[in-house]
């Protein structure tokens, strides 16, 4: 079991859509009473995050997060078309990580 | 008119009392009130976006402050003459949105775009990418601080978003194959490369001049830290600062001054992304907004094409390898580039989203884009380097150099500030021409620029299969989606 989850959101320059997708993110596991920490990050910067349980991408990228953490593509929290699926697999992904 | 141009004195009357980092939030506040956002998302963007602008002018002085000697010697002792600093789109989101023209575009530009969009006079959907209207009102922007007009700065600001969903719709298909979304398409400045990328592609397809396409997997690993803000600050301000004190090597205290200067400018660099975060956050609930209620009622059409933000074409793995190639090249030829004035600085690590408008035309040939980028970047810097002067007195006006005495000691002694992303647009640079050349020639300029535009919109709507595929989509992708019978 784990206290918290950590979550790093990543996008092209680090800022707009990053922004975006994490107060996205925040409201939807504050409505959960999940405890967590989020940073912003870069696209480029993935392969070498350390230290993140979960990777959540705006944009497409086949990039690997050489530390383990899964990546997964958020553009539905920022287009909001697909919104809700993505947030069931997101709590999935959380629950299932939080629960190791 | 008559009661816009009145506004905009109104306010730029209170701004001078006030200054610009605190009535331009609050005049995001009243529009996004306007747009009924909510009071305390509206309240809490432009606390932000008042704190941003605050750092940002902070910022900015101390940039000012570390490079201007180095500029100013270099130019005196070498015979490099780079006197505007890129300082970004940053740069010119804060410099649009702090001028009249640039927030009454919010309002105009987001009714013209509804407009076009519900009479099915273009097929892309831009309200969702409402933020980013500052890249082609920069141009508006200058037309006005060239002529003096107000008016003709509304009329250039229409003219370019015209062109701008033009080329939207025209590469919308071909930007889905390649980057694999459905749906979506570009509003912002990285599609202004666009058209030249089609332009040789046709060349090539003429002359049957086949490329092989090379694999770049490895190359991201490898060239990574060039595009990381750290090392291109370190990189650009050692070469500065040692271009600039090549009378005085041999003394200790050069040195002390070139490391110094160098590792104030990394540290620019480093911080800047977060402060531009904060900037930025006071205008996300307002597009958020729009995004969410263009939403619904979108879905009596055949087909449309939602505007997003560059971002999401950014982390591509054959566009951010063409990037990281280009970044040398394109930053080294414009040193020596003759008619280049542009120090590349704080939009160098932007360099993959200026590639994403031309790598999906070339349906991924990383040599065909990276030669066409380096090419294009560097003719549009010369461009560019045209306008500096105009958005560095746009940027006086709002209020900028007013701020930090360093930015205005640096403007006095004749260097200014360019934004580099923004500013490469040779495509929008020729509607500037046009709209502020003088007397005859902006009457014929005009007609010029109206003519080419409908002659290529009539073209595109009678037959867009031809548009589409030149824009790099395939016929089987266009069948599939439903795009072509």
């Amino acid at each position: 079991m784990k206290a918290k989850i950590s979550i790093a959101v990543a996008c092209g320059g680090g800022i707009f859509t990053t922004t975006v997708v994490t107060d996205k993110i925040k409201d939807i596991l504050k409505k959960e009473k999940i405890p967590f920490s989020i940073n912003p990050h870069k696209i480029t910067e993935v392969p070498n995050l350390e230290g993140y349980d979960l990777i959540v991408v705006t944009g497409k990228t086949n990039a690997k997060n050489k530390a383990g953490a899964p990546v997964m593509l958020g553009l539905p929290l920022f287009t909001g078309v697909g919104a809700e699926q993505f947030t069931e697999e997101l709590l999935e992904a959380v629950k299932k990580i939080m629960d190791e | 008119m008559q009661a816009l141009i009145q506004i905009g004195n109104t306010v730029n009357t209170i701004m001078g009392i006030f200054g610009s980092t605190i009535i331009v939030p609050v005049v995001i506040f009243i529009i996004s009130m306007f747009m009924r956002v909510g009071a305390k998302k509206s309240f809490q963007g432009a606390i932000y976006m008042a704190v941003g602008l605050t750092l940002f002018n902070a910022v900015l002085g101390v940039l000012m402050t570390a490079i201007t000697p180095y500029v100013t010697a270099m130019a005196d002792h070498v015979g490099i003459r780079l006197p505007y600093i890129d300082i970004g789109w940053q740069g010119a989101s804060v410099v649009v949105y702090s001028n009249t023209l640039g927030y009454i575009y919010l309002v105009l530009g987001l009714g013209l775009n509804l407009l076009l969009f519900a009479l099915k006079l273009v097929d892309t959907f831009q309200p969702t990418d409402i933020w980013n209207y500052y890249q082609f009102v920069f141009w508006a922007v200058i037309v006005q601080f060239t002529t003096g007009s107000f008016a003709l700065g509304v009329a250039a600001a229409v003219m370019c978003n015209l062109v701008v969903l033009l080329i939207a719709d025209i590469i919308a298909p071909s930007l889905q194959e390649f980057n694999g979304y459905d749906n979506l398409t570009l509003t912002s400045v990285p599609s202004g490369g666009a058209p030249f990328a089609m332009i040789v592609r046709w060349i090539m397809l003429k002359l049957k001049i086949k490329t092989k396409p090379i694999s770049a997997e490895r190359l991201q690993e490898k060239l990574g830290f060039w595009g990381e803000p750290l090392s291109i600050g370190l990189v650009v301000g050692l070469l500065i600062t040692i271009l600039g004190s090549v009378t005085g090597l041999a003394n200790v205290n050069t040195w002390a001054g070139i490391l110094t200067a160098s590792i104030t400018i990394a540290a620019v660099m480093v911080i800047y992304p977060s402060v531009s975060g904060l900037f930025v956050k006071g205008l996300i609930p307002l597009s958020q907004s729009m995004q969410a209620r263009a939403r619904s009622g979108n879905s009596n059409r055949k087909y449309f094409h939602i505007a997003m933000d560059p971002a999401v074409f950014f982390g591509n793995g054959d566009n951010m390898a063409a990037a990281l190639i280009l970044i040398p090249i394109v930053f080294f030829i414009s040193i020596i580039m003759p008619g280049n004035k542009i120090l590349m600085l704080a939009d160098i690590p932007a360099m993959a989203f200026m590639t994403a408008g031309l790598i999906c035309v070339f349906r991924g040939d990383i040599l065909m884009t990276v030669i066409s980028g380096a090419i294009w970047f560097n003719v549009a810097n010369v461009l560019n380097s045209d306008v500096c002067a105009a958005f560095t007195k746009a940027a006086e006006s709002a209020g900028v150099a007013s701020q930090m005495d360093s930015v205005s000691s640096a403007f006095s002694q004749g260097l200014g500030i360019a934004s580099w992303t923004v500013g490469t647009n040779p495509v929008l640079y020729l509607v500037y021409k046009a709209f502020a050349a003088d007397g005859m020639m902006r009457v014929i300029g005009i007609i010029i620029v109206v003519a080419v535009y409908l002659a290529i919109y009539l073209s595109f709507r009678k037959n867009k299969k031809v548009w589409w595929v030149a824009a790099g989509a395939s016929e089987e992708y266009l069948m599939q989606r439903g795009y072509i019978e």
